[in-house]
Order: C-alpha cells, then sequence, then structure tokens
C-alpha cells in the first residue's frame, strides 16, 4: 500500500514537474487586485490569481515552490503554492507592505512596510512574522546578498541604504546615496550594490567593500528598478517617466543605450535563460519581452490592470 | 465553514485595524478625434505656454525656458489655485509631450483637483491617413488624502473624475481651436 502510495506520489510529483517545465513570470496587477501567471515558453497568461488589495511587490522563493505578493492597501502577504496556483495563506503585516525579498535558503521572507518604517520578517515555515526590525524612512527596496548575510534596504525619503547584518537583525550601516533611492540590485560579482533614485534621475553605485557610493550615473526620468546582467556586465532600469529600459554598461560605468518600451516601465527581471528581459509597464497593462542582445522588443503580453511587477518575479523552473 | 467565517471576521477588521495607510497611483485616458492634420493639431498644442488657449481650466502661464526639455512653467487654474509644471519631453517627430506637477506640499489639498503628483502625456496619432488626428491625455497621479478615509471628494474615484475632467476640457478646447470638428 505504502509502495503503491509512494508511486502514485512520484507519479504526481513529476507530472507537476513537467507542467512547470518553463519558469514562469508572476505579475502583480495593482489596478484589478491579481496576479497573472505567464509561461515564459509561450508569453501566455495561462492564470489569474486573485490577491489582496493593490499588490505590488513579489518574489518567487529560490526552489520556485512558493511566491509572496505584497498588498500595501489590504496590509498583507499573499502567499501562493505554484504548484496548485492557489493563494494558500494571507499573512498580516504592518500598514503598507510594498518591497519584499526572500533569504538564499527560503526560510525567511522580508518585507518593508513604508509607512511604520519596519521591515518585518516572515517565517516561511509557519507563515508567521517573527519580527520587525525599525529602519529609516519609507523603505522602498530591499536586496539581499546570496550568502543571506545582510540585507540592503533603500530608505526613499531620506536617499540612505541601511545594511542590516541578518545574524542577530541590527543595523550595521547606513550608506548616502542619490535621491529618492527605490529599487536595489546586488552584485555578487563585483561586489556592489546599486539603487534607482527617482528624484535625482540616476543609479547609485555603491561598493561594498568601502562601503560607500563611489558613482552616479545618469539615466532617464524617474527610474525604478534595475536588472543586472552579468554577461554583458551590465545593468537594465526602467525609467517610469521616459518609458524606457536605460542600458549601463559597467565597465565604462555609463549609460550606453536606452530601449522605448510602454509606458510607466516598472519592474524588471531578467529571465533564467539569460537572454531575455521581463518589463511590467504599468500604464499600458503591457509586458515587453526584451532580447538581451540585439536590445530589442521581441514580443508583447497583456495583463490585466495596472502591472506593476515590483521584485523577483520569475521563477528560476 | 468556520476558516471562511473566520476569514470573512478578519476583512471586517481590516479598515479599523488600519492605522498607517496611504492611497496607490491612478490613471486617467482621455481620447478624442479631431477632424485636422496631426501637423495642425500639434501645432495648437505643442508650445509649452498654448494651454491657456486650449484649455479654459487654465488661466495664465509662464514658462521658465520656453517650450525646451526642463522648462518650468507656473499655471493658474481656473479655480485660483497654482502649480508648476515641468516638461520633461517635447518630441516634435512623434508629436508627443510629457509634463508633470511637481509634487505638492503636504496637506494642501486643491480646490476641484484633489490630486498630490500628476504626470500627464499629450499625443497624436494619425487617422483617415493622415486627414484626422487622434488625440490622447494619459494621466498618472496619486490622489492628494493621505489617509485611509478620504472625504467623499477627495476619494480615487473623485480624483480619477477631475483628472478625466481637466483632460476633456483641453481635448475639446484643442478640437474648437482646430475648428470645431
Amino acid at each position: 500500500m505504502s509502495a503503491i502510495k509512494t508511486a502514485l506520489s512520484f507519479l504526481v510529483l513529476s507530472w507537476a514537474c513537467v507542467l512547470q517545465a518553463q519558469p514562469y513570470a508572476y505579475i502583480t496587477n495593482q489596478g484589478s487586485d491579481s496576479v497573472s501567471v505567464i509561461d515564459t515558453a509561450t508569453n501566455t497568461v495561462i492564470k489569474t490569481i486573485a490577491v489582496g488589495h493593490r499588490p505590488a511587490g513579489v518574489v518567487v522563493s529560490n526552489n520556485s515552490k512558493r511566491v509572496y505578493i505584497s498588498n500595501p492597501e489590504s496590509q498583507d502577504i499573499s502567499v501562493i503554492d505554484t504548484e496548485s496556483l492557489t493563494v494558500i495563506k494571507t499573512v498580516k503585516v504592518g500598514g503598507g507592505p510594498l518591497a519584499i525579498a526572500i533569504s538564499p535558503d527560503d526560510k525567511s521572507v522580508y518585507v518593508a512596510d513604508w509607512y511604520e518604517d519596519n521591515v518585518y520578517i516572515i517565517d516561511t515555515g509557519t507563515l508567521t512574522v517573527k519580527t520587525k526590525i525599525n529602519v529609516g524612512d519609507s523603505p522602498s527596496g530591499l536586496a539581499i546578498d546570496p550568502n543571506g548575510l545582510f540585507l540592503y534596504v533603500a530608505n526613499r525619503d531620506e536617499n540612505t541604504i541601511m545594511t542590516i547584518g541578518l545574524l542577530d537583525n541590527t543595523i550595521v550601516n547606513t550608506i548616502k546615496v542619490g535621491r529618492a533611492p527605490f529599487g536595489l540590485a546586488f552584485d555578487a560579482i563585483r561586489k556592489e550594490l546599486y539603487s534607482a533614485n527617482v528624484q535625482s534621475g540616476d543609479v547609485s553605485v555603491v561598493d561594498l567593500n568601502q562601503q560607500k557610493t563611489i558613482k552616479h550615473i545618469k539615466v532617464g526620468s524617474f527610474p525604478y528598478a534595475i536588472a543586472i546582467d552579468d554577461q554583458h556586465d551590465r545593468l537594465f532600469v526602467t525609467n517610469q517617466r521616459s518609458n524606457t529600459v536605460s542600458v549601463i554598461d559597467l565597465k565604462e560605468m555609463a549609460t550606453i543605450d536606452s530601449i522605448d518600451v510602454g509606458d510607466y516601465p516598472e519592474g524588471i527581471g531578467l529571465h533564467p535563460d539569460k537572454n531575455r528581459l521581463y518589463v511590467a509597464n504599468w500604464f499600458d497593462n503591457l509586458i515587453s519581452v526584451i532580447d538581451i542582445n540585439s536590445l530589442e522588443v521581441i514580443d508583447e503580453i497583456e495583463t490585466e490592470d495596472g502591472c506593476r511587477a515590483y521584485g523577483q518575479f520569475i521563477s528560476n523552473q | 465553514m468556520k476558516h471562511f467565517k473566520f476569514l470573512f471576521l478578519c476583512l471586517l477588521l481590516v479598515p479599523t485595524l488600519a492605522l498607517a495607510h496611504g492611497p496607490s497611483r491612478q490613471k486617467a485616458l482621455v481620447t478624442m478625434e479631431v477632424h485636422a492634420s496631426p501637423a495642425e493639431v500639434w501645432a495648437i498644442f505643442s508650445d509649452f505656454c498654448s494651454i491657456t488657449k486650449w484649455n479654459s481650466m487654465v488661466k495664465t502661464c509662464s514658462a521658465s525656458q520656453g517650450s525646451e526639455k526642463g522648462s518650468v512653467r507656473t499655471i493658474e487654474y481656473d479655480t485660483g489655485e497654482k502649480v508648476t509644471e515641468k516638461l520633461y519631453k517635447h518630441d516634435a517627430e512623434n508629436m508627443k509631450m510629457l509634463y508633470a506637477m511637481e509634487q505638492l506640499e503636504k496637506g494642501r489639498i486643491m480646490k476641484g483637483l484633489p490630486i498630490a503628483t500628476l504626470s500627464t502625456t499629450i499625443s497624436i496619432t494619425p487617422a483617415d491617413n493622415g486627414a484626422s488626428s487622434l488625440v490622447q491625455m494619459k494621466g498618472a497621479f496619486y490622489r492628494a488624502f493621505p489617509g485611509p478615509t478620504p472625504p467623499e471628494d477627495q476619494t480615487d474615484a473623485a480624483a480619477v473624475a477631475a483628472v478625466t475632467t481637466l483632460y476633456q476640457s483641453g481635448l475639446e478646447g484643442i478640437k474648437a481651436a482646430a475648428g470645431g470638428k
């Protein structure tokens, strides 16, 4: 009996794996309280999942089994199981949860609450809030180092990035960057951290060895989020008011190109095949797919109202 | 069933538990066909301070650097409210402009326009083989009221309605300036 059970569950498991042969993109639609699930093999929406009120932030677990969605206006996190593509739990968090990140071991989810100026830590085993850390004014962006030792927080209204040591959850450093830092990206190869600064229209490059900003690189207006392309040593930055994605060469430390996308581009993510970028255009309810080699828009996918996809929104598998 | 009841109870409790709570960005979109060539229509609104000629809700305008990118104009609405707007894009080739109101001081709520930010794109798409123009105004903005329970005339819906009215007034003015067709 138990052998049959094992065989059966194995079958179900392999079937599930076949179903998820390709990475999925999970797109938060802020105007319609939903998440569009895009199969990146065909670039089509395969399911739309109802979540909390005004969803914005998203993170997919490293093992691709769960997706965590932040809902600023219902003040909670929707937890999606990627096998059934359903919400399995809703966790109440703070006053305005927005940016969201996950530890490399998938055990902790970090949520920046930009009204109460806290970072909440959720235990993914029990799906309850473990603790909170008081940070700077309006925390808006999060990044975590691949060793899981440090969490970086962009404090939008005080133009700083805070480094939190995750062994004891204390703030170990505060670094000045440009005006109104929002999206962050951690570069493990170059040992640098990047922030998209909405008000100053640039990207700050923070050298993590020196723990200070070493350069500001001009991009378009109202830059929002950043994706790293380590093959070409480049950054891609969405510019909300230019309707473009800026291309930064990290060797030259300069913007070398700009790609026209839809209106109000926000979330940006590199596909695991490292050949494509997905960009959520909030105004147009449209995802632009960019070929990373030709820098051309090669596909467009319609979503529901107000797609944002702020965070790590594409699964690894 | 018990769980559903519990969830339902939680939903009911949410508004009272919400101490800090903020609005999310809203959209407005108005399109109008104007029976004139795109070049004629572009000539009507492409000057950054021409707005007083095509939007009757705007009474005065002065711009720091004309229609150059980065120019800042101060406009006065018919309500007496004054704001500044910066020109981010002036693209004659594609007949498109993008300008944005500088964020209002905290706590300020304008009469008849309950918004704190507003970025506007105005563009032309040729129609009828270039004999006619589809003129579009689209805006992204936040309502001005910061808390969770705005008065009725300051809600997201009120903000959307006010910006839509502003754009309609503008497009009707452009149409009138083009001969009223």
